[in-house]
């Protein structure tokens, strides 16, 4: 069924379920975000896409775009005094706790935040978005990562400090990364999954050659996850792309 | 980037800005190149297309592909009328008539359109130093008209204006080598990307969009109806490019070179050549004299990667981080 919402002024009709941050994107409408991404469920953590919502008469109330759902007669605000005054303090504070992380830096500078107002971690970019926690839940299926301690305290780390049993080195987490402080690299036949720096190991793979040109190309759990997911036969997913065409 | 397999794809963006359904043959490297270069930069953008492949089979009248907007513009001004586009938005926003946001102005054009005819705007658009993206997609011929050859064109390539027979052996020349007369021009960002690897591809794209000031992108486009391959190998064609080192996938960002595939060991010569028939009539000589060729073309660039890395490891000794190297502003009054 397509309701009608108000965004900044523009009204447009969009399905029920959709939430303000979709809604105001089709319009153009453009919100900032750091902890979003289309493939996960919206999690609310970064607080940087905030609004303001309203009936359009009484008080407006300040929610995260991303997973506040429209309804019909809601009229949002997405650039209002009180909301740019807020997202700095979010930018303030992110800054401060993180103040090497480049998008952080870049959006806070976009709302005339360079300077943050408290000292935070300069050696620690991961600003707990939580989105590798996510997609390696929600996408691969796998949860290999997750996140340890509350408050100040909390950290995004493999279980119980160890290599993940579970872990398949596909890489999703680091491509998700906002602040790229995942890092993924293949030095001969051995895979890294590292965080920040190579202090903070992982998990490393050992990459299985391919059977006709002799490079290595897949960690051997990965080989293992995907045959069982996808029921392949032992013969299949042995050469690497680039060998393999099609029928091999 | 390109150590990224099976869940990845699922993470880029799931809208289609370019639909299905458009007349390009089957097989076509440059439509998946579109798809994902469009995915990348998302709807906040202006494109202009000069004729070639992309532009004929897109936009058959009153038909489009396209789900942002688009300008189509002759072979040789593609260059010349994005810049004039990023001029218009600039005054329009300093005048007020239009609100501040940021608006990647894309330009994309074939080799032809781009090494050839479109070749002086292109330059100058560069050296004027307009915020635009430049995407060159190679498919090496004149495809689009019939399989000419351009000055993109491989050495050795059959095509319908370099026959070989007794006398030829087709394509006498050497392709021109545009991504390095590009980074020869000192603008921001240069890089060389394929649609085989998608995840590389979308990263340099976002790069490229960031980055204050031109960029050039050079894709490669297998095009299996003027490479005389079987449709069913261009993703596979596209990554022994890559690893045999006939198409290194480098980018030169502030001058810094970084080579984002670097196999070690060159793949041979003969898995990337012999799936095409254009390169058939070619004997084990001239393969050599190739092989000779490409393998020099790689090692000059890896000098140049190792050189800057140099430079590099210096600003990072002083910075304490890696980051990219920023190129001091022209003093230009910016308003």
């Amino acid at each position: 069924m397509a309701i009608t919402v108000t965004i900044d002024g523009r009204t447009t009709s969009v399905e029920e379920g959709t939430t303000i941050l979709h809604a105001a994107r089709d319009l153009g409408i453009e919100i900032p975000t750091l902890c979003h991404n289309d493939a996960v469920e919206p999690y609310g953590v970064c607080r940087v896409c905030i609004v303001e919502a309203s009936d359009g008469k009484g008080r407006a109330k300040v929610v995260t775009s991303c997973n506040y759902e429209v309804w019909d007669g809601l009229h949002v605000q997405t650039g209002s005094e009180q909301i740019m005054e807020a997202r700095r303090t979010i930018l303030d504070l992110l800054l401060s706790a993180h103040p090497n992380a480049k998008p952080v830096q870049d959006l806070a500078a976009q709302y005339g935040v360079t300077e943050p107002s408290y000292t935070g971690d300069p050696e620690d970019d991961c600003i707990l978005c939580g989105l590798c926690v996510r997609v390696c839940d929600q996408v691969v299926g796998v949860s290999a990562l997750g996140f340890s301690n509350r408050g100040p305290a909390r950290k995004m780390v493999s279980p119980f400090l160890d290599p993940s049993p579970t872990c398949i080195g596909c890489g999703s987490c680091v491509y998700v990364c906002p602040t790229r402080c995942l890092h993924i690299v293949d030095e001969g036949n051995k895979r890294v999954l590292y965080k920040q720096d190579r202090k903070n190991v992982f998990k490393e793979f050992e990459l299985l050659p391919c059977l006709s040109c002799g490079r290595p190309f897949l960690p051997r759990e990965q080989l293992e996850y995907v045959r069982k997911k996808f029921k392949l036969p032992r013969k299949l997913a042995q050469t690497c792309p680039t060998c393999g065409g099609p029928g091999v | 980037m390109e150590n990224f397999n099976v869940f990845v794809p699922r993470l880029l963006d799931a809208r289609e800005y370019f639909s299905a359904g458009h007349r390009a043959c089957q097989g076509c490297g440059e439509t998946v190149a579109i798809r994902q270069i469009l995915k990348a930069v998302g709807r906040n953008m202006i494109l202009v297309n000069a004729t070639g492949c992309s532009e004929i089979f897109s936009s058959p009248f009153p038909q489009t592909a396209w789900h942002i907007p688009w300008i189509h513009v002759a072979f040789e001004n593609s260059a010349a009328v994005a810049s004039g586009v990023e001029a218009a938005l600039k005054t329009l926003e300093r005048k007020g008539r239009l609100p501040k946001r940021e608006i990647c102005v894309m330009a994309i054009a074939g080799d032809g359109a781009t090494a050839d005819i479109g070749f002086q705007a292109l330059s100058g658009a560069m050296e004027r130093g307009h915020n635009m993206v430049y995407v060159c997609l190679d498919n090496e011929a004149y495809m689009n008209t019939g399989i000419q050859r351009s000055s993109s064109t491989p050495f050795g390539a059959m095509t319908t204006t370099s026959p070989p027979g007794r006398l030829s052996k087709g394509q006498k020349t050497w392709k021109k080598n545009l991504p390095e007369i590009m980074a020869a021009h000192d603008i921001p960002y240069v890089a060389t990307l394929s649609p085989s690897y998608p995840f590389d591809l979308v990263r340099k794209v976002k790069r490229a969009v960031e980055v204050e000031g031109p960029a050039y992108l050079h894709v490669l486009a297998v095009c299996p109806t003027g490479w005389r391959s079987p449709t069913a190998e261009t993703i596979r064609l596209g990554r022994l490019a890559a690893e045999s080192g006939v198409f290194p996938l480098y980018e030169v960002d502030h001058g810094r070179y970084t080579i984002n595939l670097d196999p070690g060991e060159l793949r041979p010569l003969k898995d990337y050549l012999g799936i095409q028939g254009r390169f058939r009539h070619l004997k084990p000589e001239d393969l050599e004299y190739i092989e000779e060729r490409v393998q020099a073309n790689f090692e000059k660039l890896r000098g140049k990667a190792r050189m800057t890395a140099r430079e590099d490891r210096k600003d990072r000794k002083k910075t304490g981080r890696p980051r990219p190297r920023q190129v001091k502003k022209a003093a230009r009054s910016k308003k």
